[in-house]
Parts: structure tokens; C-alpha cells; sequence
């Protein structure tokens, strides 16, 4: 039985702008499973980043709940979110959004120097093991401006991963990367992945929506439809590609 | 032009806080100067006009009552081709009693020093009357001497001995007292600087003086045609002259000094004077005091100037480092450069012009209300106007200066490429890494936020310099109320220990009381030290200098010597440094003193400083002064000045002796703290203001870079809340640096006091006479200054920093 890691009841999300209420999300309900690499996809405006942020306790809700490890993360104080965004998320933003003075090793350093009960040899270990894998280590010593896009954003994963987080978030990671730095990055999803890592990632670019196990399709802030598939093999991947694109076609992608 | 005028509009409404916090430091700015340069301008227009109304002439002369010019020398005078005129005043002292005031309710005050009597005369000396109100002078047309039976004194009665219209002025001799009514006050340039040194002038009508010229008859037909020292003495009522000379046109442009040695080589005069001077002497000692006011205000002016050119300077840069963005797409769809330049330089210079003109136009209230304290500060009645002349070359040197840092902050705006900041944001504009610093733990926050504040260190210099400054002032306010301290001063003012002084009209009187006195003075304390002092105007270093003579055993009671040592034989001397400094004079050089036709040389061994006649005096043992004058030195005015075990007795010490002896002229030193205990006083509110002002311009400081700074890294703190960073974190990061920043502007205000305040509260002391200070600053007091500052410009950046908790994650890192 697939565990549940997030659960989503009745999740309304109603912005209001000069008196100008949108709804973006319209009492959804969702559960996310631990494991999974699990892709939300659906045109602009249907309201998968905003599910995103909802999910990664970046936003707050105006109706239901999230679940997470049975305890509703709707109804936690700030610094309880903290704890949790610190200690069990992780997240990637398609900006990167790395500290422009600070250096690649320091940004991969800095949640891990936040949680109270760390030392400073287990971070520095992790983060040199993570950025070596990440293949960033040789510029781990560069600020963000003297790196490229792609070593960018494998830092930032790096520093998504550094407290091992339940769950790692991605809103469009590959949304600011060339073709070739995007397969990079995706590569090191889907191995992560294939480690056990919880990942949950808005995309709308097919071609990373093909890394995921599970495929949620929304619109208009409701879930549409959702595919299953089988762990991500570059050996399947025409047929892959074909099943998704049959799919997404169907929901006039 | 439209785009223009739209885009300064924006710039203002954006900016407003920028805009008002520079409009207000500039309108400080226009109404401190505006308000001390005008009173400066104003009183010395108010000594010119004095000067002219009372046709005071060119040059001045006063005799003591050693010696009175005789009809010959009037006549040499007016055989110098360089005098055209010469006027001399006959002026009656009685040696026997000073003045008092008879006040209308009741009381009475001693006035210090014997009269200086004179006719009130309008065709030589027309000096100008005080109308009844105090707020102007009398007509020419009313320019008449006082009634038999009145009197006129001078302006500086009514603040010195609180003398008002209707009292009653005494003068008691040993046999006659002499009652007036105060009918005038008389505006008498001589009296601001010269009742400091005794002469107190009073007038009456030709009847009323007369009187007195008759009495001077009686007693002078048996004096020796010689006129010793000995023998002016004797007699009660004496007379002698001041002169007011006109210099010829033709000699309009020569230097006094020389001017004096001429009439010094045709006459002998200067020497046998015991003050002369010219008209500029007597402006300059009119004006002292509000040179020492606009001395500090000045410093003022230039902490805020100094102040507002950060506040602008950081202003500008911040405006267009928010804006970067904007001018690059803007640039990019065509605005050119010179609109740009032209929204700030118009912007900016606007406000400032504004500050400074409605500043200058609020300070004429101020200028109106201090009239009655100029006229009880300098004996005249100053004019309110604005000195424009002189307020116009000043603002225009401020305004270009201004210009010129806004032009050169808008260089940058040319550094903005369009494509760059298309491309990249606003992350083009921040590269920089600062220090490298090691993250880790412990103080992880205190480490990353050092961190930050070292990457753009650029950002934080101008607050760091403006905390520099403001501590750095703050420290001075403190090292000068302690330097106007009443001990302070008497210690560095004065020259020589002393608590009590007493005072013998001449030796006899000396010889006479002393033993009873001092054995009275015995009774009432314990005695430390006691010797005898005198002091005699002589000429040395082509001017009136005042001579301290004490014998060989004491004189090294000076207090304020500071380099070399006092004197101890008959051919050593020790010179004020300043007077020294002036004539280049130095430790081992020889000079020369004279008085009248005698002269005699000493041998510098020291120099120590007194405010003791500005400083112009020197100190000698008696066996010196002897060599110069003979020994009938000491049968002038002798002074026995007292050290006490408690000084605080000194006042109750003098009061029994003047119970005894009331004719006995007695001054404690109690007394003389009180005196400086008023200027004391006034320095004392110093600290206090300016430790206001400095928070006011931390705190505005502080909110302006918080703000700034917080905009600029909104981002940043999005993506810390994002990783996990609570709150309370975030903000400890953020507003932590600013306690950097705030320390070090406090060390660096520190080491700049300590190195550069000796030399600065050196010029303002120079004024007084005085060549050195010691600095003492009271350490506990400028702690908890120091520690306010920290916390004030620390809790504005918490403050602002809440902002943190209100801003939702998303909004932060969704921005592109």
C-alpha cells in the first residue's frame, strides 16, 4: 500500500486583488505518495504553482487542508512552517534563487547551519559530498554570477537536499536552463528519484514531465486528470513519450 | 519636457521620505547659519555704528592715574602728520571707594573698581542714549547731558549689576558720598572689553563734574611735578585723560602697530598708557562673543552638511540602484541621459534651495527676539536684518557643492546598459562577495550578517561616516563642558592657584590691614599657601601686556605652565604661548619690557597660558618686575592671594572679612566659579543638544538605510524564509549588521577625537587666550552615549525588519 506524504482535502486558494476575488484553486482533493516522482502539469494560470506553494507551506489556504504525515500544515504558525520548509522540504525555484554574495558551497550550507541540532563537520561533509555529486564541486568556491545556469541550479538542488528533506519541491526548475543543462538537472531527479527521494515538480515542459511516475494534469484549479507510469528508463523513453503525448493530447495540451 | 516633468513628479512621489529628510537638514542648516552669521554681521555693524555715532575716532589711549598727558603732549600729537585730530577726555578717579547701585526696590550692589568719571560731552564724545524701552536710542536732537544730580552709565550696567532706569549710583569717599539718579545709559563701545580690566565709566553734566575737578585742584597743588607712583596715591581724587585721535586721510591705510610706535617715538605716550587700541580693537572685542557662538554653530552647520551630503549622496545612489530597472528599459525605448540627470538635479536642487531659503527666512523671528540679549552681552542694541551679502556666496558654495556630488552619482546612470538589465534584473547590480567569512557555528547569524555587511560595505560607508561625525561632535560637547568646568577653567584660565584674593589699594593700606586680616583668615581655616601678587600694565612685544609679579619662593604656584619652567631670578620671564607664538618668540630668547622711560630685558624660561587680558600677559618673579620699575613696584594695588585646605570656605571666608574690613576689596574663588559657571552653564546644555541632534540624525539615518537595504534584499529573505529560516532568524540577520555599522562609526568617531580634537578645541580656546587644553571626557557619560546610538540605530533595523514577518514567501521568491 503506497504511504501517503501529503494529503489534500477540499483545498480552496481564493486571491483578491482591489476587490477582485480569483479563485485558482477550486476544492481540490490530492494525495501525494512517498516515493513518488510525482509531475503537476496544466496550461498558464490553472493554478499548479499556487498548488505548489500550498503543498511546500509557502502559502497559506483559504479553504481545507494539507495533511502532512497526518498533521494539517493549514493550521501551523509561522515558525512551525519554518521547522517544516527547514527540516522536511525541500524546494527549487525555476529563478534558482541563490544568495548573489554569498558562494555556491556557502548557499548549499546555509539551511543546514539554520537546524539547531546539526554540526558544522556533518554539514560540511553533506554539502561536499552533494555538490561532488552534483558535479559542482570543482566551482563550489564561485558566486552564482560567475557560474553557469545549469551549475546554478544543481547548487540549488544541493542546497534543497542538505537537512534530506521528506519531500523535495520544484516549480519549473528547468524554466531558465538551456536544453542540455535541463537534462542535466532532470537526470539528477529522476536518480534521486530512483534513491527514494519524494519529489513533487510543476512543469510544463514535456519533456521533464516524462521523468515523473505520476502525472497530474489541472485546470482552472482542479484536477483534470492524472496518469500513471512506469519509473523513468531512457531505454523506454520513445514509448514513453508517445504514451504521455497520446495522453496530453487528449486533454488538448 | 512633458516626460520630464512626469518622471520628477514620480521621483518625488516616490521618494518622498528621501526628499523631506534633505528639505529639513537644509532648512536647519539655512536657519543656523542665516541666525549666526546675521548676528554676527549685525553686531559688528552695531560697533561700526557705534564707532561712528560717538565720533569715537581712529585711535585710543587711556591713562591711569600714574601718568596725566600734559598740554605739551596734546601738542607733539597734533604736530604728527598722521593725527589730524586729537581730543583728549578728562576722566576723574577717586582711589578710595568703588561704586554701588541703589537699586529701586531696595537692594544694593557693589560695583567692582573705582568710577571712571567723565562730562557727558555731545560735541566731542556724542555717545548715543538708550530710550526708556531699551528697544532703540535716543535722537540726535536729545543727545544732552544728565541733569545736575543725574547720571548716565554705561549700557553694561543693566546686565552686569542690574541697573535700571531710576536707581540711584553712590560714589562714598573717605569724607563726601555722592548720590545720582540713573537717568541714562549710554552706549560706550570701551565698556564691553574694558570694565573686564576695571574702567567703569560714568557721566555727568560739567556742574556735576566740576564738583569733582575741584576737589582734584585742592589735592593736586602739592604733587610733585615728577608725579612718582608714590605720590599719586596719596591723594583721594585724581585726574588724568583718555585721547581719541583722528587719523589723517592720507595715513588711512597704515598699519596701526606702526602708527602707535610713531606716536610711541614722537611722544612717549603709548608706553605711558595703560590701554590703547584701535576703533578695529574695539569691534572685534564687541563681536567676541557671538564669534564664539557662530565658531560653534559652525560645527554644527558642517555635522549636518557633512550629514546631508551622505543622506543625498545615499539618496541618489539607492534611487537609482532601485531604479535600475526601469532606466534601463526606459533607456532602452529612448530616454536619454541628460532627462534622467535633469529629474534629479532638478528634484534635489529644488528641495535644497527651498531648505535653505525658508530656513534663512524663519531665523529673522529668531534674529528679532535675541536683540535684548545682544544689548545685555555687548552693551548695544544689534540689528535684526539678514546678512544676505554675506549668506549668498555661502549657500551658493553649499549648492554647488551639492551639485557637484549629484552630478557625480549620476555617472552610474550611464553605466546602465539596457540589454544588461533586461537580461539579468536587478541581480546585475549586486556581484560582490564582501569578505570571505566562514559559515559555521557558532554566531551563525552574527557570522552571516557580518558576511552581508561586508558585500556591500560600499552601501553602509556613508552611514558609518555620518556615526563618525555625529560621535565624534558628541564627544567634543562633553570634552567642552568639562573644559568650561568652573575648576577647569580656573585651573587653565587663570594661570595660578588661588582661592581667595584680597586686595590693598597700595602698600601702606597692605601694611596696615593685612596682619589683621590674615590672622582673621587663620581663625576661619585652614590656610595651604598665601603670597603676595601685583600686577602692572607695561609695553613688551609691541603691545599692553599684563605683568604677574610674585616673589622667587611662589612662583611656581603657576598652574597652567606648559612647557619650559617658571621664572625664579631677576632676569627670568615667562610669556604667555600665544603671545609668544605670535612674536615667534621662544624658550631662551631675550625680550624686552618698558614702561615709561624705563625698560629692562628677561630671558624666556616658559611658557604658561591665562585668559588674563586674552592672553597677553607675561609672569615674573618681584625682584624682576623691580628691575623694571624700581621699588616703588609695590606700591601700587597689592594682591595677597589665599590657597585654602577647603576651598569651599573661600565665600564664607570672605564675607566675615568684609563684616571686618568693608572697604576691602575681596573675591573668592566660589565667586568666580559662579561667573564661569554661567558660561559653564551654557556649555553644559551643549552635550545635551548635540547628543539630541545625533539621535535625530541616527534614527533618520538608520530608517533610511534599513528601509533601502530591506528593499534591495527582500528577495534574499524570501529565499531564507523558503529554506527554513524563521523569522526572528531573518530579522536578527538583517538588522544585526547595523550594529556593525553603528560600532564602527563609534570607533571611528573615537580615533578621530582622539587624534584630531586637540588641535580643533585648540583654535576655539586660542580665542580666549589660551593656547592648550587638556581634554577630559567623562568616560560613563559618553558610554551610555555610545551605547544609545548602538541601540537606536540597532532597533530602527529591527523595526523595519517586521516587515519580514508580514511577507508572504511566495510574493518574494515569484519575483522576476
Amino acid at each position: 500500500m503506497e504511504k501517503v506524504i501529503l494529503d489534500v482535502k477540499n483545498l480552496d486558494k481564493v486571491y483578491v486583488s482591489d476587490g477582485v476575488k480569483n479563485q485558482v484553486i477550486k476544492n481540490m482533493n490530492l494525495e501525494i505518495y512517498d516515493g513518488d516522482f510525482t509531475v503537476i502539469m496544466g496550461p498558464s494560470g490553472s493554478g499548479k504553482s499556487t498548488l505548489l506553494y500550498c503543498l511546500g507551506a509557502m502559502e497559506d489556504v483559504t479553504e481545507g487542508s494539507i495533511l502532512f504525515q497526518g498533521e494539517d500544515i493549514t493550521k501551523m504558525k509561522e515558525n512551525t512552517l519554518s521547522d517544516l520548509r527547514l527540516k522536511e522540504f525541500g524546494f527549487i525555484f525555476q529563478q534558482i534563487h541563490l544568495i548573489s554574495n554569498l558562494t555556491l558551497f556557502q548557499n548549499v550550507i546555509l539551511p543546514g547551519l539554520a537546524l539547531p541540532e546539526s554540526t558544522n563537520k556533518d554539514i560540511y561533509e553533506r554539502a561536499d559530498n552533494l555538490l561532488e555529486k552534483f558535479q559542482v564541486k570543482h566551482v563550489s568556491q564561485r558566486l552564482p554570477s560567475q557560474v553557469s545556469g545549469g551549475e546554478q541550479q544543481r547548487a540549488a538542488i544541493a542546497r534543497a537536499l542538505i537537512n534530506q528533506p521528506k519531500v523535495l519541491f520544484a516549480d519549473e526548475p528547468t524554466g531558465a536552463l538551456n536544453q542540455n543543462n535541463s537534462e542535466i538537472v532532470m537526470d539528477l531527479f529522476s536518480e534521486l528519484n530512483r534513491n527514494g527521494q519524494s519529489i513533487l515538480l510543476v512543469t510544463h515542459d514535456r519533456r521533464a514531465a516524462l521523468r515523473g511516475n505520476r502525472i497530474i494534469y489541472i485546470i482552472d484549479g482542479a484536477v483534470k486528470s492524472e496518469m500513471k507510469l512506469n519509473s523513468y528508463d531512457s531505454a523506454n523513453l520513445k514509448d514513453r513519450e508517445h504514451t504521455v503525448n497520446t495522453w496530453l493530447s487528449s486533454l488538448s495540451w | 519636457m512633458q516626460a520630464l516633468w512626469i518622471l520628477i513628479r514620480a521621483q518625488i512621489k516616490n521618494k518622498k521620505g528621501s526628499y523631506i529628510s534633505i528639505f529639513i537638514l537644509t532648512f536647519i542648516i539655512g536657519f543656523m547659519l542665516s541666525s549666526s552669521l546675521s548676528l554676527v554681521v549685525n553686531i559688528q555693524s552695531a560697533a561700526r555704528e557705534a564707532i561712528i555715532a560717538s565720533d569715537f575716532g581712529d585711535l585710543y589711549f587711556n591713562f591711569n592715574l600714574n601718568y596725566v598727558p600734559t598740554s605739551q603732549d596734546f601738542n607733539n600729537l597734533e604736530q604728527m602728520p598722521e593725527i589730524n585730530r586729537v581730543r583728549p577726555l578728562k576722566k576723574i578717579k577717586i582711589t578710595s571707594e568703588a561704586g554701588s547701585i541703589l537699586h529701586k526696590n531696595g537692594d544694593k550692589t557693589k560695583v567692582s573698581w573705582q568710577p571712571a568719571i567723565y562730562v557727558y560731552d555731545k560735541d566731542n564724545l556724542p555717545l548715543r542714549l538708550l530710550s526708556e524701552d531699551k528697544t532703540s536710542y535716543l535722537p540726535n536732537n536729545r543727545l544732552t547731558p544728565p541733569q545736575t544730580g543725574k547720571i548716565y552709565l554705561p549700557i553694561a550696567f543693566m546686565s552686569m549689576y542690574g541697573a535700571d532706569f531710576g536707581d540711584t549710583y553712590i560714589i562714598e569717599a573717605e569724607e563726601d558720598v555722592f548720590e545720582y539718579e540713573v537717568s541714562g545709559f549710554v552706549e560706550d563701545i570701551t565698556q564691553i572689553n574694558m570694565i573686564s580690566i576695571g574702567e567703569h565709566n560714568v557721566y555727568l553734566n560739567s556742574v556735576d563734574f566740576s564738583e569733582f575737578e575741584k576737589k582734584c585742584e585742592e589735592e593736586r597743588e602739592n604733587v610733585d611735578e615728577t608725579e612718582s607712583l608714590l605720590t599719586d596715591y596719596l591723594n583721594e581724587y585724581n585726574y588724568t585723560y583718555t585721547l581719541h585721535l583722528n587719523i589723517a586721510d592720507e595715513y588711512g591705510n597704515y598699519n596701526t602697530d606702526k602708527l602707535f610706535q610713531s606716536i610711541e617715538d614722537a611722544t612717549g605716550l603709548r608706553n605711558k598708557s595703560f590701554f590703547y587700541g584701535d576703533d578695529d580693537m574695539f569691534v572685534y572685542f564687541a563681536s567676541l562673543v557671538s564669534y564664539l557662538v557662530l565658531l560653534v554653530i559652525l560645527v554644527f552647520v558642517v555635522v549636518l552638511f557633512i550629514a546631508g551630503l551622505a543622506i543625498l549622496n545615499f539618496n541618489i545612489y539607492s534611487s537609482i540602484e532601485a531604479e535600475y530597472k526601469n532606466i534601463g528599459v526606459m533607456k532602452a525605448i529612448g530616454l536619454k541621459k541628460i532627462v534622467f540627470n535633469l529629474v534629479y538635479l532638478l528634484s534635489y536642487l529644488t528641495v535644497i534651495i527651498m531648505g535653505l531659503v525658508i530656513g534663512s527666512l524663519l531665523s529673522a523671528p529668531l534674529l528679532k527676539s535675541v536683540k535684548p540679549l545682544v544689548l545685555d552681552l555687548t552693551g548695544m542694541l544689534g540689528g535684526t536684518k539678514l546678512a544676505l551679502a554675506v549668506l549668498a556666496p555661502v549657500y551658493l558654495f553649499l549648492i554647488i557643492v551639492c551639485l557637484l556630488l549629484i552630478l557625480w552619482q549620476l555617472r552610474s546612470i550611464n553605466k546602465i546598459k539596457p540589454y544588461k538589465v533586461l537580461r539579468e534584473g536587478k541581480q546585475a547590480v549586486y556581484k560582490s562577495s564582501g569578505l570571505n567569512i566562514k559559515l559555521k557555528k557558532p554566531l551563525f547569524n552574527l557570522r552571516l550578517s557580518f558576511k552581508q555587511f561586508t558585500a556591500s560595505a560600499g552601501t553602509y560607508f556613508a552611514s558609518v561616516f555620518v556615526i563618525t561625525i555625529l560621535f565624534f561632535f558628541v564627544l567634543i560637547g562633553f570634552s567642552m563642558t568639562t573644559l568650561m568646568a568652573p575648576d577647569h577653567m580656573m585651573e587653565e584660565c587663570w594661570g595660578f592657584d588661588w582661592d581667595l584674593m584680597v586686595f590693598y589699594q597700595n602698600h601702606d593700606e597692605y601694611e596696615k590691614q593685612h596682619p589683621e586680616v590674615d590672622e582673621l583668615i587663620l581663625k576661619e581655616t585652614a590656610v595651604k599657601d598665601s603670597y603676595i601678587v601685583y600686577n602692572h600694565i607695561v609695553n613688551g612685544l609691541d603691545q599692553n601686556i599684563v605683568t604677574f609679579s610674585i616673589p622667587e619662593e611662589y612662583i611656581d604656584r603657576m598652574t597652567s605652565l606648559i612647557e619650559g619652567r617658571a621664572p625664579r631670578s631677576a632676569d627670568e620671564i615667562a610669556v604667555t604661548k600665544i603671545l609668544a607664538d605670535s612674536k615667534d618668540v621662544k624658550i631662551g630668547d631675550e625680550i624686552r619690557l618698558s614702561h615709561r622711560d624705563k625698560e629692562a630685558e628677561y630671558t624666556v624660561t616658559g611658557f604658561f597660558q591665562t585668559t588674563n587680558n586674552v592672553g597677553r600677559s607675561v609672569a615674573l618673579t618681584t625682584s624682576a618686575i623691580e628691575r623694571l620699575l624700581g621699588d616703588s613696584y609695590s606700591d601700587e594695588l597689592t594682591q595677597v592671594w589665599y590657597v585654602f585646605e577647603d576651598q569651599t570656605l573661600s565665600d564664607r571666608v570672605k564675607e566675615k572679612i568684609n563684616a571686618e574690613y568693608p572697604d576691602l576689596k575681596v573675591t573668592s574663588v566660589i565667586e568666580t566659579f559662579e561667573t564661569y559657571g554661567l558660561m559653564s552653564d551654557a556649555f553644559d546644555i551643549l552635550p545635551a543638544f548635540i547628543i539630541a541632534f545625533t539621535l535625530v540624525f541616527v534614527l533618520i539615518s538608520s530608517f533610511l538605510l534599513a528601509e533601502k537595504i530591506f528593499y534591495r534584499e527582500q528577495i534574499d529573505f524570501g529565499i531564507m524564509k523558503a529554506i527554513g529560516f524563521k523569522n526572528s532568524v531573518t530579522r536578527q540577520v538583517f538588522s544585526l549588521r547595523f550594529l556593525i555599522v553603528a560600532l564602527l562609526g563609534l570607533i571611528s568617531g573615537s580615533l578621530i577625537f582622539y587624534f584630531g580634537a586637540n588641535p580643533m578645541l585648540n583654535k576655539l580656546v586660542n580665542l580666549m587666550g589660551l593656547s592648550k587644553v587638556t581634554i577630559r571626557v567623562p568616560l560613563i557619560q559618553v558610554l551610555f552615549t555610545a551605547l544609545v546610538m548602538l541601540a537606536v540605530f540597532w532597533l530602527i533595523a529591527y523595526v523595519i525588519s517586521r516587515k519580514i514577518k508580514s511577507l508572504k514567501v511566495r510574493d518574494l521568491v515569484a519575483d522576476v
